[in-house]
């Protein structure tokens, strides 16, 4: 069995409104590009008339010159890009990511490994600027 | 590596163009949602001295999947959509799938392999369905299920 959790979860201190626009402050001055956003919970209203507590998934893309690095490792799609996903908490608001690193004999190319290891590390980096790592395992 | 691992790579015998209209096409037969598309004609499928060929990441899903997948933990977002890459090799079109929850040795939030599973079934299912459309002229790489 499989012994580390596969995600990472923030905590901040603010309503979901407030956190997702925080979210997109630090993410931008990061200089991370937001490849596109999902609402979530508006989706599952909408398809399936099941209200759910708010819930974005933000899509971040490695810069455009890490991109040029990626080669042709297809693997590399899963990670392209990277999820992170917004919850509404009560007043408070979480943030999930990936937390495990590709593992080696997966993503094949080494300049791939490292630009997806720099761009985890820097929404990371950004997140903690407005949460806290939860201590509540996943 | 755990159950969710990469998925099998197609080749599929028409240009890009034509072949992302099959699979959309395919995908919402099978009333498969395409969340969003992703251009990565700079990132993969480049050989060094190469002109890069066109490349896509559309994330897939299916609402019903996603909320069953939710209900026990959000964090199944950092999972879902999925992602079908589709990028042009000559004449060809190539697609692959791949989940980030099949590229580690670590424990997934609950609930996300079920519905994972299921929706990468689906996914594989549209896929086949679109080479038989296509023509008799492709085949299927080994993945690494």
């Amino acid at each position: 069995m499989a012994a580390e959790w596969a995600t990472t979860t923030y905590l901040v201190r603010q309503p979901f409104d407030l956190a997702v626009k925080s979210l997109r402050k630090v993410l931008a001055e990061a200089n991370l590009k937001l490849a596109g956003e999902l609402d979530m919970s508006s989706r599952i209203r909408r398809r399936l008339l099941i209200g759910t507590a708010p819930c974005h998934l933000f899509f971040v893309a490695a810069a455009p010159a890490a991109f040029e690095e990626l080669g042709s490792d297809p693997c590399a799609a899963a990670l392209t890009p990277l999820h992170i996903v917004v919850s509404a908490r009560g007043s408070q608001t979480e943030v999930h990511l990936l937390r495990a690193l590709p593992a080696h004999q997966l993503l094949r190319e080494q300049p791939t490994r490292k630009a997806f290891r720099e761009v985890q590390a820097r929404i990371a980096q950004a997140i903690e600027r407005i949460g806290m790592r939860s201590t509540l395992g996943a | 590596m755990n159950v969710l691992a990469a998925g099998q790579t197609y080749t599929v015998p028409e240009r890009f163009d034509k072949a992302v209209k099959l699979i959309r096409s395919a995908l919402a037969e099978a009333e498969l949602t395409v969340a969003g598309e992703f251009d990565t004609t700079r990132a993969f499928g480049k050989d060094p001295g190469k002109k890069a060929e066109p490349s896509t990441v559309l994330l897939v899903d299916c609402p019903l999947l996603v909320f069953e997948a939710h209900v026990l933990d959000r964090a199944a977002g950092v999972f879902f959509p999925l992602h079908i890459l589709v990028w042009a090799d000559g004449d060809r079109t190539r697609v692959s799938t791949a989940s980030s929850g099949g590229l580690f040795d670590v424990r997934l939030p609950s609930g996300v392999a079920g519905p994972m599973e299921r929706l990468q079934t689906r996914v594989a299912m549209v896929l086949e369905s679109v080479l038989s459309r296509a023509g008799p002229k492709h085949h299927q790489e080994g993945g690494e299920e």
